[in-house]
């Protein structure tokens, strides 16, 4: 009897510690919402990210804060005045890559769509994005490209400078996330 | 038997659905935040504040002063007359900035070097500390002085200034800054000059009534000349600086609108100079415009 237990608990010590997490801590998330008048492609290269291979579910977090212009009273208005990043220091999505099957990670890079919920400046929104997967050894990377509109997160941007801010902002997301 | 594989079919279970739990949660760590934004400009009003201008920025400030409300219907109650100081404020580093400034009726030329030491967050630390030091000169003064003595230069004079400021919460932000002042006083009737060891204190505060706009104010009771101490309120022969105004910020500009009895604009001249009681309407409208550049 003593053995089978032990056995047991061999294998439930494998299934746990057999790991189905990808994580990342220094994953990049760059936005460009510039206009004419103005450059305006800040990146934050502190985004942490937690992808679940078991079932596709994929999150992602970043301070607002850790977003670097090139013009510093840009960076201090951005978090000041228009994603208020004391009152909502944190965006986040939760989300899960749609379809998703364990043949996405034989090595080759392949399409995915991504569902969920995308938190910004404290309101959340339904979102879907297309983006692209690929596993390398241990790795997994994970790119995507989407448009978001400012006036989805209730952000106002004062008149005098609305047409220095397009409405559209264009994401572009990089990561790679290691075996945990 | 069966009883222990049960058991250990529910830890089993309990294990897999904790791993299935919220990702979110792995992902959480304590980062530390530093402040920004303690204030909205260099300046509370007369008195420095602890920000200061970011790596390779270059900010140009014109500060216009009108007379004094006092002066009457001919002068149209000050607005006839305006002095102005220019200030050139560069950031070296993200933590030391340096300034050159000039003020038109007083005559002085001064330089200074702003120097942040600690900012509030940073270990949790519940305030920022800056070094102001600057050094003055005066370019009117010279005729005078020359008579008097060859063997120092009684034109120049130097301030420190320990700016401790604390963002208490979004809206509201106050500093206080003890002040140190090594100057000459001229008499213009004997050509004789006397040394001032003056010791002040700058106490200024903000409040944000909205995304754009503040109200700020300040005082700077002067507490100390040479060892003489002095009573911010009973003293007769020093009058203390007390100015308060509006900060309008949009795009790359700040707007500082205020009323003061402060005549002078100098860092010496606010603080020790100053010959106006706002109880007399010796009350002076100014606005500060400065505009950004990045290089």
């Amino acid at each position: 009897m003593n053995k089978k237990i032990i056995t047991l608990l061999f294998v439930l010590y494998s299934v746990c510690s057999f790991s189905q997490k990808y994580i990342s801590r220094n994953g990049s998330v760059q936005f460009n919402a510039s206009t004419p008048l103005e450059i305006i492609n800040p990146i934050n290269n502190h985004v942490s990210s937690v992808f679940n291979s078991e079932n596709g579910e994929i999150v992602f977090q970043m301070n607002m804060i850790s977003f670097k212009f090139e013009k510093a009273l840009m960076e201090t208005h951005f978090n000041e005045k228009y994603v208020e990043s004391e009152k909502y220091p944190k965006s986040i999505f939760t989300g899960k890559i749609k379809n998703w099957n364990s043949d996405f990670l034989d090595g080759n890079r392949h399409n995915v769509i991504a569902v969920g919920t995308i938190t910004i400046h404290g309101t959340e929104k339904e979102i879907e994005v297309k983006g692209s997967l690929k596993k390398n050894n241990k790795n997994i990377t994970i790119d995507s490209d989407f448009e978001l509109i400012i006036s989805d997160f209730e952000i106002k941007i004062p008149k005098l400078v609305r047409d220095k801010i397009s409405k559209k902002v264009k994401v572009e997301v990089n990561i790679n996330l290691k075996q945990k | 038997m069966n009883r222990v594989f049960i058991i250990i079919s529910y830890l089993f279970l309990s294990f897999s659905s904790i791993a299935q739990e919220d990702l979110l949660l792995m992902l959480d760590e304590n980062t530390e935040t530093l402040t920004f934004a303690t204030f909205k400009s260099k300046k509370i009003i007369n008195l420095q504040s602890v920000e200061q201008s970011s790596k390779n920025e270059l900010d140009f400030v014109i500060s216009h002063r009108f007379g004094p409300l006092n002066s009457g219907y001919s002068e149209l109650y000050g607005l006839d007359v305006g002095s102005m100081r220019m200030i050139l404020d560069y950031g070296i580093t993200e933590n030391i900035s340096i300034s050159l400034a000039r003020s038109s009726s007083e005559k002085v030329i001064d330089a200074s070097v702003k120097y942040r030491v600690l900012t509030q967050g940073f270990k949790n630390s519940p305030v920022t500390i800056s070094s102001y030091s600057s050094v003055f000169y005066d370019t009117l003064a010279v005729k005078w002085w020359a008579i008097d003595s060859i063997t120092s230069n009684k034109n120049i004079g130097f301030q420190q200034q320990i700016l401790i400021a604390s963002k208490i919460n979004s809206n509201l932000s106050v500093q206080l800054s003890p002040i140190y002042t090594n100057y000459y006083k001229c008499n213009q009737e004997d050509f004789t000059a006397k040394k001032i060891n003056s010791w002040a204190l700058g106490i200024g505060s903000r409040y944000k009534i909205n995304r754009g706009v503040s109200i700020n104010s300040e005082w700077v009771p002067v507490i100390m000349n040479d060892s003489d101490i002095i009573h911010p309120f009973r003293n007769k022969d020093i009058i203390n600086s007390f100015s308060i105004g509006v900060d309008i910020e949009t795009g790359g500009h700040v707007f500082q609108l205020f009323a003061t009895n402060s005549s002078r604009m100098s860092d010496k001249g606010f603080v020790n100079q100053n010959a106006d009681k706002w109880n007399e309407g010796g009350v002076y409208f100014g606005f500060n415009i400065s505009r950004t550049f990045n290089l």
